[in-house]
């Protein structure tokens, strides 16, 4: 069957190295300059180089985020990046601004062009319009677009499509809101977005108020999780699938990759999923996930169930996570990690290791640093010893069994 | 010579509006506009009137045939200007050889004069530049590129959503049916302006609960050389925007007394006015 990509994100090195090992075909990164999420771009040049050196090694891409919708001053210094990522060996780029792009490929020719979601591009002919004008060479479809929409893009347009396929979701078309501006004078088109669609507002119809204590209107979105969708998008013919969250953790990087690349390695195999293997496979993303999710706008779902219509919905803490193998002990067999989480003796953990079915165990023991046996460790970062009855690696992620 | 162009709510409107010195009148009409303009019907627009209309509704596949014959029929009418932003009407106004009508509002993303230069080397008839700039940015880019269009009135759209955010409400907490209701407004829990929201087919837009207002900036921009001049009639009463219209005309026509500007402060001093971002850049 013809190769797809999968592509993860990453805030920093340690999670753009993670996403690789689990299986991500392309990592997008943001630079410390003309990216969105500034918060989430942590990247160096010569972090990016780092990158791209480790992801060769493992056959994967690195993409780099140049999506901030430009002001005057914005240009500055933009040529010799653009030139700079292209000697590195990055391999794209992903745009909102039709001069960036010029830009681009004028100076740095090599580097594919991508167009950002903030393009929001919904029709096939728009993307040709840009391949012709500006020899694009793949677009990334608005979120905005039903799972029909992407199959008669993809089926009209000879360049790459890119859909998203998990992760947070603007409520608004990208790039078009200012809800952000206007609150917190945090531009959302240059990476200042203060999610201001998530706040409490009331609403009044005319004099008179509609909302109540605690039945606020909001307008968040909740998160995508395209596990039922995805057959479906890869045999339209979609090249590229995207999970969102430059800001995620390490952990969530790691188990929604994972998670991920055994879906799209299954649906590779040809034969068709059965509805209860996608069950599986979605319980299995959604381990990673600790937000409400939702179709997205795959199935057209433009009311409620898409929706976040209650308070703290921003909630964005997992309590699963128990840490990452610090070192296996062959001639014990045992490991030793940096706990993150509250862990017992007879807990069952889950171990995520890269290409691999997980595995689990129950854990039997605990000893702490200087060998003493503990019936549980509540302190985070603290390194302890569990015994384990198969071989893990390094880096390996330990998880909270959950069935 | 700059145009003043001005936005209507319906029909009997765009007369007047011209009476009062409009150069351009820009309409709605259903579903092809995507914001809180009341929308006209296409039948009811006198053919021998120049009109401009709002084709600014992203185009998805599905609605793909019936939008292109809808812009077919708009074509029909005496079309000064046509207003978009997703770029497969450039591709439709190509083929029926309106390019020259066509003017880029893609609200937020023309920030900067590079990418005002490419839309406007498309031989497109002018773009408009986002509302989200300060002034100095503002005349930077209108001293740099020709056929440039500021909004310069009114409420400014602050996000658009194809989700139907109202009715999501509505459905939650069991309230009358919101969708196409004029009325409605969005308080955010700490802060005291009414910002108004609409829902139609399209989804949901939402405005500033403030109106801009450019009295000052305006001889500032046609120093600089600004072609067209644009009043947003979103959520503004008949009377509110006949004398916006008037005001501007006045300015324009170097005629606008210190008392005319008082007088039209004084008698809406329930609306809130400000300078929107010209004296204030966003950050990063
Ligand atoms: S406020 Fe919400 S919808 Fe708007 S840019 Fe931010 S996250 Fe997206």
């Amino acid at each position: 069957m013809r190769k797809v990509e999968l592509l993860a994100p990453a805030g920093d090195l340690n999670r753009c190295k993670t996403a690789i090992r689990f299986g991500a075909d392309a990592v997008y990164i943001g630079g410390q300059s003309f990216s969105l999420r500034s918060r989430a771009s942590n990247f160096t040049i010569e972090d990016i180089k780092e990158a791209c050196a480790y992801a060769k090694q493992y056959g994967s891409e690195i993409h780099v985020t140049v999506n901030m919708i430009p002001h005057e001053e914005d240009f500055e210094g933009l040529e010799t990046y653009l030139k700079t990522l292209e000697e590195i060996g990055v391999k794209a780029i992903i745009v909102a601004s039709v001069s960036i792009m010029e830009i681009a490929r004028r100076v740095a020719p090599s580097l594919e062009i991508h167009c950002s979601t903030q393009m929001s591009i919904t029709n096939a002919e728009t993307a040709n319009y840009l391949k012709e004008e500006l020899g694009v060479d793949r677009v990334v479809l608005a979120r905005e677009c039903t799972l029909e929409n992407v199959k008669k893009i993809t089926k009209n347009t000879s360049i790459q499509t890119e859909a998203f396929i998990h992760g947070g979701m603007c409520v608004n078309y990208s790039g078009r809101c200012t809800l952000s501006n206007r609150m917190t004078l945090r531009d959302a088109n240059r990476g200042g977005c203060a999610q201001s669609c998530r706040w409490e507002y009331r609403l009044f119809d005319k004099d008179t108020e509609l909302t109540k204590e605690n039945q606020w209107f909001t307008m968040g979105s909740r998160d995508l999780c395209a596990a039922n969708e995805l057959e479906e998008l890869i045999h339209a013919g979609v090249y590229s699938f995207k999970i969102e969250g430059r800001m995620k953790t390490e952990y969530y990087v790691a188990s929604i990759v994972s998670a991920y690349r055994h879906l799209i390695d299954r649906i590779l195999e040809g034969t068709p999923l059965s509805k209860e293997e996608v069950v599986e496979f979605r319980k299995e993303i959604l381990k990673g996930e600790n937000r409400s999710v939702c179709n997205g706008l795959y199935t057209n779902d433009r009311l409620e169930n898409s929706l976040i219509l209650h308070t703290n919905s921003d909630q964005d803490v997992n309590h699963d996570f128990i840490g990452k193998v610090d070192r296996y002990k062959e001639n014990t067999n045992s490991f030793t990690l940096k706990v993150r989480n509250v862990v017992k003796v007879g807990d069952t953990l889950e171990v995520l290791s890269p290409h691999q079915e997980n595995r689990i165990f129950q854990v039997e023991w605990i000893k702490d640093k200087d060998g003493a046996f503990m019936e549980e460790c509540k302190n985070p970062m603290r390194l302890i010893e569990i015994p384990i009855p198969f071989e893990v690696a390094e880096e390996d992620i330990v998880r909270r069994y959950r069935p | 010579m700059v145009k003043l162009i001005v936005s209507v709510n319906t029909v009997d409107e765009i007369e007047k509006a011209y009476a009062l010195g409009a150069d351009e009148v820009v309409v709605s009409i259903e579903g092809a506009s995507f914001n809180a303009l009341k929308k006209v019907k296409l039948e009811d627009i006198d053919p021998t009137i120049p009109i401009s209309i709002f084709f600014n509704c992203f185009i998805f596949p599905d609605i793909k045939d019936h939008y292109e014959e809808l812009f077919q029929e708009v074509l029909k009418k005496k079309i000064e200007s046509i207003y978009f932003q997703d770029p497969i009407i450039l591709t439709w106004a190509k083929k029926y050889h309106v390019v020259d009508k066509c003017i880029y509002r893609p609200e937020t993303l023309l920030t900067n004069e590079y990418d005002a230069k490419w839309w406007i080397n498309h031989h497109l008839k002018a773009i408009s530049i986002s509302p989200l700039l300060t002034i100095e940015e503002t005349l930077h880019i209108l001293e740099q590129v020709s056929n440039t269009e500021c909004v310069i009135h009114g409420h400014l759209m602050m996000s658009c959503s194809k989700r139907y955010l109202l009715s999501a409400f509505q459905n939650t907490y069991g309230t009358e049916p919101l969708k196409e209701n004029y009325d409605l407004t969005i308080q955010e829990s700490q802060r005291e302006g009414h910002m108004p929201i609409y829902e139609d087919s399209n989804g949901t837009v939402v405005y500033t609960d403030y109106l801009l207002q450019s009295i000052e900036e305006v001889p500032l921009m046609v120093e600089k050389g600004v072609s067209r001049l644009f009043i947003n009639g979103e959520f503004l009463e008949e009377d509110c925007l006949f004398d916006t219209i008037l005001l501007y005309r006045h300015l324009l026509n170097q005629k606008l007394m210190k008392n005319d500007c008082e007088t039209y402060f004084e008698k809406y001093k329930n609306l809130s006015f400000t300078k929107g971002y010209y004296e204030e850049k966003t950050i990063k």
